[in-house]
């Protein structure tokens, strides 16, 4: 087996998980910031 | 709520490490390209995910419109909604371009090329960026009616990728699925596949979930900000 394929198979099991977890702190920062404009105007 | 949100999460958790399980472990690898036809494991889930949450954004901004001048409220959620799931098919689609990228250099030897499918997937997801982008920059009260238009033609990119294997024959390969005969996988790579498609479906819906919930807090604050504004005038 030629190893390159298998350094492409990590990868891109690391990249889909590097995207979504990267995308869930996002999410988790807008839902601090939606808090703030909250407390701000409560 | 909240105890739902975790439960939801475990399952989520569960459902994925046993796809990555049958996936690595359990299912033999394809005879013709090894190791690397696991990637599919990942990059077909990625695409139904797109499709299942792009079709989301699509049916919530037609309640949108629908809904704008009868009932506010549930104007606003329809909103909401379509952003989040606008958001999570943006990011399915990039995970799909880029495993399939990866995939592509492991069994053709290039990157990307200008092939009918690929190119018809960066047109959607570039569609669906400027939607977000329309979304981020555009202001006044129009600006969700703006983007529920925007997102009703963008769909229409949608159909024409599905298709696009199947009216032209270029780089990528023939349909897996629904492709007629001889098309589909080995029954023995099928467990891994719908494991992982199970996954990676309610880890979107979960985001989605998480996604919705700050974007209605946020309209919420805002709505309130603007009464204190004119309370205050």
């Amino acid at each position: 087996m030629n190893p390159m394929f298998h350094r492409h198979l990590v990868l891109a099991y690391a990249v889909t998980w590097v995207i979504h977890l990267g995308y869930l702190a996002y999410v988790a920062l807008k839902w601090k910031a939606a808090g703030k404009t909250e407390d701000e105007h409560s | 709520m909240k105890v739902f949100r975790w439960l939801w999460l475990a399952l989520t958790l569960a459902l994925l490490a046993n796809g990555f399980r049958v996936a690595m472990f359990v299912v033999p690898i394809d005879q013709e390209q090894g190791e690397i036809s696991r990637i599919l494991y990942y990059h077909v889930p990625s695409w139904c995910g797109m499709a299942v949450f792009f079709a989301v954004n699509l049916i919530c901004s037609l309640v949108y419109l629908a809904l704008r001048n009868k009932n506010r409220e549930r104007a606003l959620k329809a909103d909401a909604l379509a952003l989040a799931s606008a958001e999570m098919g943006v990011v399915y689609c990039l995970i799909g371009m880029t495993t399939g990228s990866l995939w592509g250099r492991a069994a053709w030897g290039i990157w990307w090329t200008w092939d009918a499918r690929l190119t018809t997937t960066l047109v959607l997801w570039l569609i669906y960026v400027a939607y977000l982008l329309v979304r981020r920059f555009v202001t006044g009260p129009e600006m969700r009616t703006l983007a529920a238009v925007v997102a009703i033609f963008g769909y229409l990119d949608v159909p024409i990728v599905y298709m696009s294997t199947r009216w032209w024959r270029t780089q990528h390969p023939a349909p897996v699925f629904f492709g007629g005969p001889n098309s589909g996988v080995d029954p023995s790579m099928l467990p891994a596949l719908w494991w992982n498609m199970a996954g990676w479906l309610a880890w979107g819906i979960f985001v989605v979930m998480l996604r919705y919930a700050a974007e209605h807090r946020q309209q919420q604050a805002d709505l309130k900000a603007a009464h204190s504004a004119l309370e205050a005038a």
